[in-house]
C-alpha cells in the first residue's frame, strides 16, 4: 500500500470516528481533526444508540412486591434532567385501573416526536399529564392520578387517589434529554 | 444488564433493571421475581407486603377518599393555562 493511500486510510478513519462522535450527540466542529478526538469523545455523555440528536437516554424497569400509593423514585442515572420520559406497564390490565402510566416530551426532534405531554390507552388505562418547570401533574377530565417530578438524577412518581403502582406488575420506563433540532 | 433491588424500612419495595438502588445477580432477581409472582391473595381492604426476609406479611390497605381530588375539565384546562 503506497503511503498516499495510508493517509487517505487514516483520513477516512478519522472522518468516520469525528461523524460517529456527532452521532451520539456531541457537536462537531467542522475543522475538527484528530487532536479533537479525545476532548471530544470526553463530552459524549449517553451510552451510546444511533438516534441523531439523543443526548444521553436511559431505560430500566422495575416490578413493585405490593401496590405503591406514595412516592416512588426511579433512579434514571442520567446525570441531565430528562426532558422526556416515559413510564408504562407490560400486560393487558382493566380499563378501569388508574396503574400510573405516563409518557412526557418537553422537547421537539425533527421526525421523531413533538412536544407532547400525556398519555395512551394501549390494553390498559393512563391518564392525561401537563407540564410545568420539568414537574408533570396529571388528571383525564375529573380522575385525579399522579403528581411526577423529574431531576438529574430520578423521576420521582407520586401516585394521587386511586391511582397505584401495582404489585406483581412490571413496568417499563426509558428517559432522556435531547437538544431541540428543530 | 444491571439488577437491582429497592428496600425500605425492612421491606423489598421492588425488583427491576437499570440504575439505582442496591445491585444483585440475575440469579437473586428471577428467585424474587418468582416470589413476586406468587403473592397471596388477600381479601378485599387488605394487601400483602413483602418483607426483606422474603416473607409476605397482611396489612390493611388504608382507605383513600378520592371525592376531593377530582376536578372539572374547565378546572383542568385552568390547570393547564396556569402551567404553560
Amino acid at each position: 500500500m503506497s503511503i498516499q493511500a495510508q493517509i487517505d486510510r487514516i483520513k477516512n478513519n478519522v472522518t468516520r470516528s469525528l461523524a460517529k462522535v456527532a452521532e451520539k450527540g456531541v457537536t462537531v466542529p467542522a475543522d475538527a481533526n484528530s487532536d479533537d478526538l479525545e476532548g471530544l469523545i470526553d463530552a459524549i455523555t449517553g451510552g451510546g444508540g444511533s438516534l441523531t440528536g439523543i443526548a444521553a437516554i436511559s431505560s430500566g424497569t422495575f416490578t413493585p412486591t405490593a401496590d405503591i400509593d406514595s412516592k416512588y423514585v426511579i433512579n434514571h442515572g442520567l446525570d441531565v434532567t430528562p426532558n422526556f420520559y416515559q413510564i408504562y406497564a407490560l400486560g393487558a390490565f382493566d380499563a378501569a385501573e388508574n396503574i400510573g402510566c405516563v409518557y412526557h416530551c418537553d422537547c421537539t426532534i425533527k421526525n421523531f416526536i413533538g412536544t407532547s405531554t400525556g398519555a395512551t390507552k394501549q390494553g390498559y388505562k393512563t391518564y392525561i399529564y401537563v407540564t410545568s418547570s420539568g414537574s408533570v401533574s396529571s388528571s383525564v377530565g375529573s380522575i385525579p392520578t399522579a403528581t411526577t417530578y423529574i431531576t438529574k438524577t430520578a423521576i420521582n412518581f407520586v401516585p394521587a387517589g386511586m391511582c397505584k403502582l401495582k404489585a406483581g406488575t412490571t413496568y417499563v420506563w426509558v428517559a432522556g434529554y435531547v437538544d431541540d433540532l428543530n | 444488564m444491571r439488577y437491582y433491588k429497592k428496600l425500605k424500612d425492612g421491606y423489598l419495595l421492588a425488583i427491576g433493571t437499570g440504575p439505582g438502588s442496591e445491585e444483585i445477580t440475575a440469579e437473586e432477581y428471577e428467585n424474587i421475581l418468582t416470589i413476586i409472582r406468587s403473592r397471596p391473595t388477600a381479601e378485599a381492604g387488605y394487601g400483602y407486603r413483602l418483607k426483606a426476609d422474603m416473607t409476605w406479611e397482611l396489612y390493611e390497605v388504608p382507605v383513600v377518599d378520592d371525592s376531593e381530588n377530582y376536578i372539572t375539565g374547565d378546572e383542568f384546562m385552568s390547570m393547564v393555562e396556569e402551567a404553560m
